[in-house]
């Protein structure tokens, strides 16, 4: 508060001094050396109230600090007066609506004193219990079963397999655009295991994709124009609310997309073999519609858990380009395994070249002390490699 | 005694220089081969059946390793280093310098460690310094003697060549350790707390090591330079790490043990041949420790100068005499020793008296040959020993009695320190090499082949005082 008056006055004090030039405007340095200055006057002299004035105040307090703590008062009576009256429920009423509108069972008062054939449980066998997280989940979700969208296990795929999973949904897409379907029904819960009908992976197999003369139109042709009424059929058009998402038939419909051979489709497992392979000529075709897009991003994630980054989605105009994502890639070769290196180890067997980094322990290993180290560590309760982890205690028992 | 004749030259060291063939050269490289088992890193996991079958087929699965495999010398780069440091020739292998860096503290068994190429080295070691003092020096006293030899190739010189050539040692051998360090278990430094104890290794009460039970080594023998040079090792030091005296000489060597029970009761004739059958078996357990937890720990100093001599002797078995020759010129040769300084006099001008006497030299005057400074505080008098006409030697001192004496010492010091014309000397070890050379491979490109040997000054000995 000192500072702030000792800044008024020197300020209207530089402001009177500069007046003949005008100037209204005083820099900053100028004003905190103004600051700086120093000051004889006392702080409270400069407010201009008396010493009795302030004694009273200090002493009976002033209207406005008055007025405050009676509001303080009344405020705390108030609340005194709603806490001596708690809301008593009538007897009688036996049902109460709750706050959003549902209606609880009022559990009757049995007076054991009263009652003669009231006899006292021994045990909590057939007692109702509150609590325990069975409880919570059963209130939580009121018996509803929820199957998420995405599988609970992600799916790692190689290249080939990849690249038949994308035809396999493309062509089912480009069906479903053809029949002037939604293409979100794609991801539609199928029929299942059962029904041999929903094989829909049997018949995209026979679709060729290939684009169109439109600029922005890619196409399918069957050979067999049955094939696509089937997958058509296949590919269910309404959602049912009986009809949940299968995890074994979408699993069992992506082994069958990404088998060699129809035939072979069920029984080979889902391995992520590391081929590589570059994308194909059929890949090239535009993906300018967004909902073909975007509907082939959600089958995607719903069959293998494989999330697309948002910006390769955006960037990515071909097939191809998103391919090009979800293959696996050549690791970055190493130093050790280039040939040089290897055919160093045979001119020259004494250079040693590692394939990972040199730690600590590789030196002491060398010396024969890591083995004295370690049994002394082990004997002392303590990590052996390092305590920055969690665990690491665990882990040294 | 003849100078030459110490325990030092080793009779076979001739034989197998003068046959041009190394037997034991290849009976090393032969154990190497079959005794180290291939490296369990170099091979990927063989499974349960197969190893059980290895073990029960092949005798080399039994052993342990108790150091890395000699597989792993060819790739390690501190051994190639330090064969090329050392410009050691390409016919001794990294395998074999490898081997030498065992120690027996770090792997007990001798078809292993280094211990039986040290024997070898040692011997060689001390051959060739033993005759290049004596031929360089040959008026040099025992004690004298003594001391080069141990300033030329006793531990201590060793242990700082192994330092000097860059060979590290390991913390605790194993078998995952590099190859190129100097493979010992370590003993606990004195400074120590013993574990469990407030108390310090080295005030441990400790049992007093059990020698080989000979006579120099009893508390009251009187061990003076005879006894030395009967007894003692080659530095006149007791020798340590002897066998008992009812030790067999190698492993597995047929040792007849004294019955006395027979004699006592007196029991028939017809069961003498049995008896001496079983006492002369020859496939009793080893003896001696089989592990590494059985062994001695030693110290650095000693494990460096057993991997050293280890050398030496690995040199002269896989590349013959002259490399190790070579060897001991460029290692041990080249360091300069003091010899004037290790001369410690008691009665100077007594002894110079007594050797006069022997050699018909006029007994020896002291003359004043110049001085300074008589009554100031610090006079110098500068006395010569005369025999004669003959000045023997000249010293200068601070009185008239030290000066005389500093004399006869100087001019027992110059005749001890004789040396023959470098041109007369020749040392029987360039002479070993002669019948072979000139019979088998005609003239070959050798120093010495065209030096015929010359008999060597024998000096009659040193005045006793």
């Amino acid at each position: 508060m000192s500072s702030a008056r000792g800044v008024r006055s020197t300020e209207q004090a530089l402001r009177l001094a500069s007046s003949l030039s005008r100037q209204s405007y005083v820099c900053k340095a100028c004003r905190a050396q103004a600051i700086r200055a120093f000051s004889t006057t006392h702080a409270q002299s400069a407010e201009g109230v008396s010493f009795f004035k302030r004694m009273q105040d200090t002493l009976f307090g002033t209207k406005a600090s008055r007025d405050r703590r009676e509001a303080q008062e009344k405020k705390e009576r108030g609340r005194e007066v709603e806490g001596a009256s708690p809301t008593i429920y009538d007897d009688e009423q036996r049902t109460k609506v709750g706050p959003d509108g549902q209606t609880y069972e009022v559990a009757a008062v049995v007076e054991a004193a009263r009652e003669r054939q009231y006899v006292q449980a021994t045990s909590l066998d057939g007692l109702e219990t509150v609590g325990s997280e069975q409880w919570v989940r059963a209130r939580a979700d009121k018996g509803e079963q929820y199957v998420g969208f995405v599988p609970k296990k992600r799916i790692e795929l190689g290249s080939s397999q990849w690249m038949m999973l994308l035809h396999h949904i493309t062509v089912e897409l480009l069906v479903l655009q053809k029949a002037g379907r939604p293409v979100g029904q794609v991801c539609y819960p199928r029929q299942g295991l059962e029904d041999p009908n929903s094989y829909s992976w049997l018949y995209t197999r026979s679709g060729t994709i290939e684009t169109g003369s439109k600029s922005d139109g890619i196409k399918v042709i069957f050979a067999d124009p049955l094939a696509e009424e089937r997958l058509l059929l296949a590919i269910p058009k309404s959602l049912s609310e009986s009809q949940l998402q299968d995890e074994r038939a979408l699993m069992s419909e992506l082994e069958g997309a990404v088998a060699e051979s129809a035939s072979s489709a069920g029984n080979g497992a889902l391995d992520a073999t590391r081929n590589v392979s570059p994308a194909r000529g059929w890949m090239e075709a535009p993906l300018k519609d967004a909902n073909i897009k975007m509907a082939l991003y959600k089958r995607i994630l719903q069959l293998t858990g494989k999330r697309i980054p948002d910006p390769v989605i955006s960037t990515s105009t071909t097939i191809a380009d998103l391919y090009n994502h979800l293959r696996t890639k050549d690791k970055p070769a190493k130093l050790f395994q280039s040939p040089q290196i290897q055919r160093l180890k045979v001119i020259a067997p004494n250079v040693a070249v590692y394939s990972n980094r040199r730690t600590p322990i590789h030196k002491e290993k060398e010396l024969g002390r890591w083995k004295v180290i370690e049994e002394e560590l082990v004997r002392r309760d303590l990590p052996v490699k390092g305590s920055r982890w969690v665990g690491a205690k665990a882990k040294a028992r | 005694m003849s100078p030459f004749i110490t325990r030092d030259g080793s009779p076979t060291t001739g034989t197998a220089a003068k046959t041009g063939s190394y037997p034991t050269a290849m009976a090393v490289s032969k154990a190497v081969e079959e005794d180290y088992e291939p490296a369990p890193e170099s091979h990927p996991p063989a499974p349960v059946e197969q190893v059980l079958h290895n073990r029960s087929t092949r005798h080399v699965a039994e052993r342990p390793l108790y150091a890395p495999s000699h597989r792993k010398a060819l790739h390690s780069a501190k051994l190639a280093a330090l064969h090329a440091r050392l410009s050691l020739p390409s016919k001794l292998p990294l395998q074999t310098l490898a081997r030498c860096l065992i120690d027996s503290s770090a792997d007990p068994r001798p078809g292993y460690n280094n211990a039986p190429l040290a024997i070898l080295g040692q011997d060689l070691l001390g051959y060739y310094t033993a005759e290049y003092i004596l031929c360089h020096y040959p008026r040099l006293p025992m004690a004298i003697l003594f001391a080069a030899q141990y300033a030329y190739v006793g531990n201590a010189t060793l242990a700082a060549m192994r330092s000097e050539w860059g060979v590290e040692t390991v913390g605790a051998p194993g078998q995952e350790v590099e190859p190129g360090l100097l493979q010992l278990k370590r003993l606990m430094p004195g400074n120590a707390m013993l574990e469990g104890e407030n108390i310090r290794v080295r005030d441990m009460p400790q049992a007093r090591r059990l020698g080989s039970g000979r006579r120099n080594e009893a508390f009251d023998y009187r061990r003076g330079m005879s006894s030395r040079v009967v007894y003692d090792d080659q530095f006149g030091d007791l020798q340590t790490g002897l066998p008992p005296n009812d030790a067999r000489p190698f492993f597995g060597a047929p040792i007849s043990t004294p019955n006395t029970t027979s004699d006592v009761e007196g029991t028939s004739n017809e069961a003498q041949p049995q008896r001496d059958a079983s006492a002369l078996s020859v496939h009793d357990p080893p003896e001696g420790p089989q592990t590494v937890e059985d062994t001695e720990p030693t110290t650095v100093e000693l494990a460096s100068a057993s991997f050293v001599r280890a050398l030496a002797g690995a040199l002269y078995l896989h590349a013959g005499a002259t490399a190790s020759k070579t060897f001991h010129k460029d290692h041990v040769l080249s360091r300069h020793v003091q010899l004037h300084t290790l001369f410690h006099f008691t009665h100077p001008t007594r002894d110079l008296s007594n050797l006069c006497k022997r050699e018909g030299f006029e007994p020896p005057v002291a003359r004043l040959i110049s001085e300074t400074g008589r009554l100031s505080r610090t006079p110098v008098f500068v006395v010569g020993v005369f025999s004669g006409e003959e000045k023997l030697g000249e010293a200068a001192g601070a009185s008239l009695n030290e000066a005389r004496i500093r004399a006869a010492a100087a001019a027992l010091r110059s005749w001890y320190l004789y040396s023959p014309p470098e041109t007369e000397i020749c040392l029987p070890s360039d002479a070993e090499g002669l019948a072979s050379i000139s019979k088998g491979r005609g003239k070959a490109n050798h120093k010495e082949a065209n030096m015929p040997w010359k008999p060597q000054m024998i000096d009659i000995g040193e005045i006793i005082t």
